[in-house]
């Protein structure tokens, strides 16, 4: 589980939520970018579906050749996030291991080209 | 489509759910192949229950090909659990291998009989179609299975799965140190090359993956000698003998928690290394994971 006090995207963002939508935001999941272009950055996951690429219209964009324009998309799941390769060019490794799709769980490393993430649950 | 695994039960012995075991999971051995359109699933361990939730929510009707390695209750209890099972529109060809399994689907139907369980299997709405297999290669709906029998009290039985190009092998409860034969040379330097059945190399050569019982560490295994399970690092010599591209260690040991199959992971890498198999992917099967092969 990751803290959340240096988080200025968040301290922003929950100023405009009403109490319920703060409380839902903690309890989020989180995806953490720990190396690659644009890290650090926290991302909490607050839709069903998060896609990550190099593409502007990805929910979260990697500014890198590394990446492919649409790469991954976490789902929701009833026990969490999966994540899922798109046919990315240099694939999606979790835990070391390449996959087309994955339950993720808590602490799992999430490498997407030079990007790596870290998930954690809350 | 093309080929891929999904793991939906990695568990040795005894289902393990809790907090402990949540990364590689604590459902049993269960496996899922998707070759094209064709759907087939190695045992029906408890990991068989969310397959067929998920078959359902992927199409219908369901029409899955079952092969299993043998009855022990590890490889069969999900059945009755198989929501699929239950829906008439179902279609379950469930595999025999001629010279050993002739007796498999009355064993599977065995665990349905009142004194187990509330609905027997002769109520259950599928069509379920006894298919027999011969010892070698056979074809079923375009992918050619072979298979082999593995040493294993009561024998089990391993399939190798070939489907444009691609090979999978998947074979559990397999105690493959022929040191077995000679229990008191199981010490004898652990770093030297183990000896491999030559028949066992052949049927695993040149797999995109190799998914393989390796439920006990080198400290465990001299006290389990002839329950028909082996040690992972002898895993690493098989493969490498065979060019194996990936290996995942399967059948995890139901005392061991995730930590306990990392280390044996990590000792498998290691090993690996040392024997000059820098090229072999090894990793731990993980319930959940989905893999594309080829």
């Amino acid at each position: 589980m990751a803290d959340e006090e240096n988080d200025p995207d968040l301290t922003v963002l929950q100023t405009a939520l009403t109490p319920e939508m703060r409380k839902a935001l903690r309890a989020a999941h989180l995806l953490r970018l720990v190396s690659g272009p644009g890290a650090p950055r926290d991302v909490r996951l607050i839709t069903e579906r998060v896609v990550v690429g190099r593409a502007i219209d990805a929910d979260i964009t990697i500014v890198s050749p590394r990446v492919s324009r649409h790469h991954a998309a976490f789902e929701k799941t009833a026990e969490g996030f999966t994540c899922r390769d798109l046919d990315s060019a240099n694939g999606t490794w979790v835990a070391g291991v390449e996959v087309a799709s994955a339950a993720l769980r808590d602490g799992d490393t999430v490498q997407l080209g030079d990007a790596l993430f870290e998930y954690y649950e809350r | 489509m093309g080929f891929s695994v999904t793991f939906w039960g990695t568990r040795g012995s005894i289902p393990t759910p809790g907090p402990s075991t949540k990364r590689f999971g604590g459902d049993t051995s269960c496996v899922e192949l998707r070759a094209g359109e064709t759907v087939l699933v190695c045992d029906a361990g408890t990991g068989l229950r969310k397959l067929g939730a998920e078959l359902l929510r992927r199409s219908s009707p369901v029409v899955v090909h079952l092969f299993l390695s043998h009855p022990h209750w590890d490889h069969i209890q999900g059945f009755p659990f198989f929501t699929p099972a239950y829906v008439p529109t179902t279609v379950m060809n469930v595999y025999c291998v001629a010279g050993g399994q002739e007796r498999l689907r009355d064993l599977l139907s065995g665990q349905m009989q009142p004194d187990y369980f509330p609905i027997r299997f002769s109520d259950l709405g599928a069509k379920i179609e006894r298919r027999d297999l011969q010892l070698g290669a056979n074809d079923v709906d375009g992918v050619r299975v072979t298979t082999m029998p593995l040493t294993h009290p009561g024998t089990s039985f391993g399939f190798a799965f070939e489907y444009e190009g691609a090979k999978v092998v998947y074979a559990t409860d397999n105690e493959i140190d022929l040191t077995f034969e000679h229990p008191e040379r199981v010490q004898d330097d652990l770093d030297a090359p183990r000896p491999i059945p030559e028949a066992l190399v052949e049927f695993v050569r040149d797999a995109d993956l190799l998914i393989a019982d390796g439920q006990y560490t080198d400290e465990e295994y001299p006290t389990k000698i002839g329950w028909g399970h082996a040690r992972a690092t002898t895993l690493v010599d098989l493969a490498i003998t065979a060019g194996v591209k990936k290996l995942a260690i399967f059948h995890h040991d139901p005392l061991h928690d995730d930590a306990r199959v990392d280390s044996i992971v990590e000792s498998c890498c290691e090993r690996a290394m040392r024997l000059g198999g820098d090229g072999l992917r090894i990793f731990g099967a993980r319930e959940g994971f989905e893999l594309r092969i080829g």
